[in-house]
């Protein structure tokens, strides 16, 4: 019979026996869904997607800490996200004593009773010879008819340049734009507060409280008027050719974020947290399977060779498990995680720092086997059929691979699956103890919940945790089932 | 007169046993298991030489010497090696014609073609064979190893002939099988097959049958004959029944605690027992007539078999002989002719 078919029949008995247990089937099911997905998630992964996880530009259109969408029918207030784009859009012109002003009024309707998480305006526009330099401002005129004034504002020197390229987000001096806009209850406004949470005071009523003591905010539904001024000062420039490089400019854009964010919602850096799970999902699984195989592979090798070989080699690998027994591991890994924490410096140490833990993790992990491998082999190698096996003139290499691995097979799976999902749960709980290598698997988004969010973001929290839980519960049921496939043989 | 195939002098195979570390480091003195304890003994050419004697008197030890599955730990023998062979062995490896040394070491490759030369029939059928391979792959193996038959299917042929050889027809319906799906008989058929399928001159057959339904033993030891006619096998047969020594054997040892204590052609050993143990091992064998068997019979030995870790000084049988003497406690016996051809060991016939 050949190798193939051997290995065939052997898979097929194997998942019949398994298929017949409930643990086996639900096992089966979920590892085929984990597969699917992994495989799925691997293809369409951006290459430099390890890379750019933690660069903040690139998520910087999102809300942060936002919900996910469907947190709506939970009773979160979900704002949509709203973008203009103001290429489109015509502005009042002005053309004054050497400058250009191009006014854009913005309308933005607020219907829903919630604060939108953020205003964001992005130019990126290649401005004619001529133009010395621009100032863009932006006010908002608010449904109660408040005004607020140069909420932002940004000069660009253009003398030696012809390109602009802006991000406007930030609100300097919201403290001064909101007293000037509620004079009338300046005294009694919480400025510090105001500097915390500017966006509940842009899109909020401001009143005072029953007591006249204090101002309350709520969200102020209704029309807003988003007032874009680009002021240019320009040399013999006519301002429709002015208007017409605007308008074909790279980006020209006015978002106002919403509250709520995607299928899983956004961390404190706005990144998408769905990204962040789908993509986590191949690594976990490579994680797992890697520390696995290369843990089962040393622990079977020095299993056989310990029990096959006996004498000094044996007494060797016997004393090293020992010795590697009686060291705890989870103080050895927290050392060599921080020690390249704190003195490793190239880009690629999140994936430096995971390779120590799992190397560590490894080189610690195969003794179990090693010794259950090697009683087994012990004990196969004093079979009458070994022997028999010796007189027709077999090599100790065929006595191995013929007589004792077959049988040590099922044994060997049970364990690979066993070990699969300790990496995961390792890697996961070091990043829990503090230590953040970075890389984004299910675990640092977890530490990251833990050391930037709060539990009022379960959307940030619980899913991480569940899929490792399902992928955890996954191997250790198809372990399970396993054992039980295995367990009478071992018994014989 | 035929050759002589096996010549064997003053073997021994000395067992340790395992210490603890506190006696080696209170400097304990290493302690052996003797299981054989310098035996001496000839095999001619085309005879079935049988070695019998209680559990754990080293017969298998002895076996399992002759088809170097282990060392030993002393000894020397002369084994000629057949024609088969004699090409793929270097001259200097031989001592005188054809004889080499089985015990001493041999250049792997020597080992690998005495296997091809030498081979042996366990006792226990159920543990002989690999429950995980089918018998084509068992009879296969051996092929496999020393590169016979150059194709699957040339190996298929000959495995077949292997097993018609043995009574196991049609070979095709046994071939895909599993050691599971058949008697204890046929695999004890197949065992032999194993050993036969590399062509041997010599083999050793550790009690064969003494696993099997008394029924169908005849046919296995006359299968052993009707192969050893064929091929002009030697037999070197280990058996604790003397009934069945009585039916096939020529020559016969008989051993206790790793020592043979008699030697001689059958029919004069069990006829006509001279040493003490030998005596009660014959009264020991059941009468065929059942009218005789249920009669108690005077056996005159006493005692357990001591263990062969803890061997009695002088003459081994001496805390359990009937006739000791004082100089049995002390000195060995040596080995005596007590008539033509027949020997054994025993102050009773020695000169002091
Ligand atoms: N590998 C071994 N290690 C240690 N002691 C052994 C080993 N093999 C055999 N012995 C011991 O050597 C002695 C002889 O054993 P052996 O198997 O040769 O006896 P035997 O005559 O074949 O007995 P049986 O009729 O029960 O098969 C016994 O005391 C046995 O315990
Ligand atoms: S030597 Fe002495 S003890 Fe030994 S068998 Fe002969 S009589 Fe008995
Ligand atoms: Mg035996």
């Amino acid at each position: 019979m050949s190798l193939v078919s051997k290995i065939y029949d052997s898979w097929s008995w194997i998942r019949k026996e398994i298929l017949s247990q409930l643990s086996g089937k639900l096992a089966l099911a979920l590892l085929i869904v984990l597969i699917g997905i992994s495989i799925y998630a691997a293809l369409v992964m951006p290459p430099d997607y390890t890379g750019t996880w933690d660069v903040g530009s690139k998520w910087e259109d999102n809300p942060h800490n936002a919900p996910p969408e469907w947190a709506s029918y939970l009773g979160y207030t979900c704002v949509p996200q709203t973008y203009y784009d103001l290429r489109g859009f015509s502005p009042a012109l002005s053309e004054a004593g050497g400058r250009i002003i191009l006014t854009y009024n913005i309308t933005y309707n607020l219907e829903l009773k919630e604060y939108p998480r953020g205003i964001m305006i992005k130019v990126n526009v290649t401005v004619p010879q001529g133009v010395r330099n621009a100032r863009i401002r932006v006010d908002v005129i608010k449904p109660d008819g408040a005004r607020l004034s140069s909420l932002m504002s940004e000069y660009v020197d253009l003398t030696n340049t012809s390109e602009i390229v802006l991000k406007l987000y930030k609100l300097e001096r919201v403290d001064a734009v909101i007293m000037s806009a509620y004079r009338e209850l300046a005294s009694f406004l919480d400025l510090q507060d105001i500097n915390v949470r500017p966006m509940v005071y842009i899109f909020g009523n401001l009143s005072y409280s029953e007591d006249l003591k204090s101002v309350v905010v709520t969200p102020l539904t209704g029309r807003y008027v988003f007032v874009i001024v680009l002021d240019f000062r320009v040399l013999g420039i006519q301002a429709d050719t002015l208007l017409r490089y605007v308008q074909r400019s790279r980006e020209f854009s006015l978002l106002v974020k919403g509250t709520c964010y995607g299928l899983m919602g956004t961390d404190h850096m706005s990144r998408d947290l769905a990204q962040g799970l789908f993509f986590g999902f191949p690594i976990a699984l490579a994680i797992g399977l890697l520390v696995a195989l290369a843990s089962t592979a040393i622990g079977v090798t020095a299993g056989l060779i310990s029990g096959y070989y006996g004498g000094f080699i044996d007494e060797f690998i016997q004393r090293t498990v020992d010795v590697m027994g009686s060291i705890p591991l989870l103080p050895i890994l927290i050392l060599v995680a921080q020690s390249i924490a704190k003195t490793y410096t190239g880009t690629d140490k999140p994936i430096v720092m995971l390779a120590a833990i799992f190397a560590v993790l490894i080189v610690f992990s195969w003794g179990g086997l090693a010794i259950i491998v090697r009683s087994m082999t012990l004990s196969i190698k004093s079979e009458l059929y070994v022997e028999a096996a010796k007189a027709v003139g077999a090599s100790n290499l065929r006595i191995i691979s013929k007589h004792v691995l077959p049988q040590i097979v099922p044994y060997i799976a049970a364990s690979l699956v066993y070990s699969t999902p300790t990496a995961i749960l390792t890697e996961a709980g070091l990043s829990v103890l503090g230590i953040r290598h970075g890389f984004p698997t299910w675990g640092n988004i977890l530490a990251e919940a833990r050391l930037h969010g709060s539990i009022r973001q379960w959307w940030w929290i619980l899913p991480p945790g569940l899929l490792i839980a399902i992928v955890s519960l996954t191997f250790v049921l198809l372990g399970l089932a396993l054992e039980k496939v295995v367990e009478p043989k071992l018994r014989r | 007169m035929s050759e002589i195939k096996l010549k064997v002098t003053n073997l021994k195979k000395y067992f340790p046993i395992r210490r603890s570390v506190i006696d080696v480091l209170s400097g304990v003195p290493p302690r052996y298991v003797r299981a054989v304890d310098g035996i001496s003994f000839d095999v001619i050419e085309g005879e079935i030489f049988c070695l019998v004697g209680e559990s754990g008197c080293g017969k298998t030890t002895t076996g399992r010497l002759i088809a170097r599955l282990i060392e030993a730990t002393s000894g020397y023998s002369l084994y000629k090696v057949s024609r088969n062979i004699k090409d793929l062995i270097p001259r200097e490896v031989f001592i005188k014609e054809d004889y080499l040394n089985l015990f001493g070491k041999l250049p792997n490759a020597v080992d690998k073609s005495l296997r091809l030369d030498i081979q042996i029939i366990f006792q226990d059928p159920y543990g002989s064979l690999n429950p995980r391979m089918t018998i084509g792959s068992i009879l296969e193996e051996p092929l496999i190893v020393h590169s016979i038959g150059s194709t699957k299917e040339e190996r298929q042929e000959i495995i077949f002939r292997a097993l018609s050889e043995v009574k196991l027809n049609p070979p095709e319906e046994f071939v895909n099988r599993y050691p599971h799906m058949i008697s204890g008989g046929q695999r004890q058929r197949v065992a032999i097959a194993r050993a036969m399928i590399l062509n041997p001159s010599l083999v050793v057959a550790d009690e064969p049958v003494s696993m099997l339904d008394v029924s169908i033993r005849a046919e296995i030891l006359q299968l052993m004959l009707d192969l050893k006619k064929l091929r002009n096998l030697s037999y070197v047969f280990i058996t604790h029944d003397l009934a069945v020594a009585n039916y096939i054997c020529g020559r016969i040892a008989v051993m206790y605690l790793g020592k043979i204590v008699e030697t001689g052609p059958t029919d004069m050993v069990i006829n006509n027992p001279k040493h003490p143990y030998t005596i009660a091992l014959v009264s020991a064998v059941p009468e065929p007539d059942p009218s005789n068997r249920l009669r108690i019979r005077e056996v005159p030995i006493k005692g357990e078999i001591p263990s062969a870790a803890a061997i009695p000084k002088g003459c081994r049988l001496h805390p359990r002989c009937p006739y000791a003497m004082d100089i049995c406690k002390t000195k060995e016996p040596p080995m005596v002719e007590v008539e033509p051809q027949h020997q054994t060991a025993c102050w009773l016939y020695a000169k002091m």
